[in-house]
């Protein structure tokens, strides 16, 4: 459906996307995860043909965007990250502008409208100036211009930012729905958010690749080993003396925590290995109260820090190598 | 193509500028209309758009119209929408460029019927009269053509209206006051080395990424350039007496308005229009298009 190969883009020095090159097939939900400045949006940008490329090609559904433009942009529909609505218009006479832009037939036009209203949820805002809109209803009109035409491939960059609680969800109903007909690629830099929508994820950072999976491997993938958060009252040398003694437990380290006579530790172990059940019973014979205990959840930037530095690393190591 | 054209039409007509702009045009043009032609008796409608008051009115409402066209739509990002939709990036230069066209269109549709009025009290040099609202409105198309690239090349939009008033104001100046320059050679070497220096200053600033090669061409450029005028002052000085003059003339859009308004058609100021209006446009294009690239 969409193949990118090579993919450079550069602005000035800077490298924004560093030979990516992935295959994007038919009927599933697609998210791009990555902290802000990984290059989501320009790679996103490249596939729609808003922006060229230094290197490398992108074909959508056999045409290539750079010799057959309109063919490519013809499967394509666009959500860029804000919402390019025209504010002194209402979402009539933005559909109805869009509609024409992607040629669409007069005599469908109405229906094509009417159905798309229905399903981006913005009937009650029809003939409001989008100006007077809320961001949410905003990102939802942006999405109606996106599905208009019903492309093959919708594209959304960060749909669910700005947005409130309530929003989010039935903009991540929304989302599902379209599925069934569309593929669909979205980015964010929420993980719960691909967890909860995408049938696979691409990692990138630094506008490189890091992985491409099922979100359900990527989690392993993620936590990498597992770390338990611990709060016991009992003092940092009884914790040390008790935990050193359980079986399967790699790793451990006590900080400093907020209240008296509570000590915080940080129970480490290899990822196959459930230590909860041993940590409780070791302290219960010392009769040491666990106050709670809960797998710590390393939250994505810092996961990405990790793997961003790393690479750096690597390439540093490589450059001194030759 | 259509699409853009008639989102720009109805965006001018449902904000104040499209109303603006016609009405503000109309009452300028019937003002000089009626001082010129009833007041002081003139057959010939020509005289009006001689006259600096429209230039000065046209080269004030041309930026305004053209300011925001491309300019806006980078600002607030709905430019991604244009771009990513099926459509050429010079069909939508095109619906913008005949949008706005259409907007001055409508005037000088309206002022064609103003020789009319005057035919009931003499004789109406009918087909010079249109031949000059003819070469007005071409002189205007190109304006407003320029005025659409320097959109392309900002965002922001008083930018664009201002770099816009300046090139139509020099265009003005260099019709009025060529004759207070030197037309002696001399002067012409200078005033043309002097040109050659900025030139160079232009091309040493699109290329400072690469000091060397920057430095090289611009440097060639320049030398080449006042090598060139001085063998000429040495070899055939005839050819710089008054060049500056007619160069300065030559950049003028006035200059062949006023062919027009002396009674008769002049082709060469009509390809000088269309090349400008053709120009312009490419060059929109091509700014649109090396954005990408960026």
């Amino acid at each position: 459906m969409i193949e990118v190969k090579n993919l450079v883009k550069k602005y000035g020095d800077h490298v924004a996307v560093n030979d990516l090159s992935f295959n994007i097939e038919k009927g599933k939900i697609y998210g791009f995860l990555g902290p802000n400045g990984a290059g989501k949006s320009t790679t996103m940008n490249i596939i729609t043909g808003y922006l060229a490329p230094t290197s490398g090609e992108v074909v959508v559904n056999g045409h290539n965007i750079y010799d057959e433009p309109e063919a490519a942009k013809k499967c394509i529909g666009y959500l860029p990250e804000i919402p390019p609505v025209y504010l002194e218009m209402t979402p009539k006479e933005y559909l109805e502008f869009s509609a024409d832009l992607k040629g669409i037939k007069r005599s469908e036009r109405q229906k094509m409208i009417d159905e798309v209203v229905e399903l981006a949820g913005i009937k009650d805002v029809y003939n409001r100036l989008i100006k007077n809109l809320s961001k949410g209803y905003r990102q939802r009109v942006g999405v109606a211009q996106a599905i208009i035409g019903y492309p093959e491939i919708i594209i959304l960059d960060e749909p669910t930012v700005g947005l409130d609680p309530k929003q989010i969800m039935e903009m991540r109903d929304l989302i599902r729905g379209l599925a069934k007909k569309h593929t669909v690629i979205l980015s964010t830099h929420i993980m719960q958010e691909v967890s909860a929508l995408c049938d696979e994820v691409l990692i990138i950072a630094h506008g490189e690749l890091i992985a491409k999976d099922t979100p359900d491997n990527l989690s392993k993938h993620v936590s990498g080993s597992n770390t338990l958060e611990l709060m016991v009252k009992a003092p940092d040398y009884k914790v040390k003396a008790i935990l050193s003694k359980v079986s399967d437990v790699s790793k451990f380290e006590v900080v400093d925590s907020e209240e008296d006579g509570i000590t915080k530790v940080f129970v480490s172990s290899s990822a196959d290995k459930d230590v909860r059940e041993n940590v409780f019973y070791a302290f219960a014979t010392a009769k040491c109260p666990i106050v709670s205990m809960q797998y710590s959840s390393l939250s994505l930037e810092d996961v990405f820090i990790k793997v961003t530095e790393g690479k750096q690393t690597d390439r540093r190591k490589r450059k001194e190598a030759k | 193509m259509l699409a853009v054209y008639k989102k720009e039409l109805r965006s001018y007509f449902t904000s104040v500028i499209g109303y603006l702009f016609i009405g503000l045009l109309l009452l300028i043009l019937s003002f000089l209309f009626y001082n010129i032609n009833i007041i002081k008796k003139n057959a010939f409608i020509g005289y009006v758009f001689e006259h600096n008051y429209l230039q000065i009115v046209l080269m004030i409402l041309i930026p305004v119209m053209t300011m925001k066209i491309f300019a806006d739509e980078r600002h607030s990002k709905t430019d991604q929408m244009l771009f990513t939709a099926p459509v050429k990036i010079f069909s939508i230069v095109m619906g913008k460029f005949l949008a706005i066209a259409t907007m001055f269109t409508i005037p000088m549709l309206v002022f064609c019927f103003y020789p009319l009025v005057l035919s009931d009290y003499g004789t109406i040099p009918w087909l010079a009269s249109y031949n000059s609202i003819f070469g007005f409105w071409l002189m205007g198309l190109s304006a407003i053509a320029i005025g659409v690239f320097i959109s392309s090349i900002t965002e922001n939009q008083i930018m664009s209206a201002v770099v816009t008033f300046v090139i139509l104001l020099v265009s003005f100046a260099c019709f009025y006051m060529n004759t207070s320059f030197p037309n002696n050679a001399l002067a012409s070497v200078i005033f043309f080395s002097v040109i050659a220096a900025l030139l160079a200053l232009i091309v040493f600033a699109q290329l400072k990424s690469n000091v060397k090669i920057a430095i090289m061409c611009s440097g060639g450029f320049l030398a080449v350039c006042v090598i060139a005028l001085v063998v000429i002052y040495f070899v055939k000085e005839a050819w710089l007496v008054g060049a500056i003059q007619s160069f300065l003339l030559k950049l003028s859009l006035y200059q062949n308005l006023s062919h027009f308004c002396v009674q008769y058609f002049d082709i060469v100021a009509v390809v000088y229009n269309v090349s400008i209006i053709v120009f312009c446009l490419f060059l929109t294009n091509q700014s649109l298009e090396k954005r990408r690239w960026n």
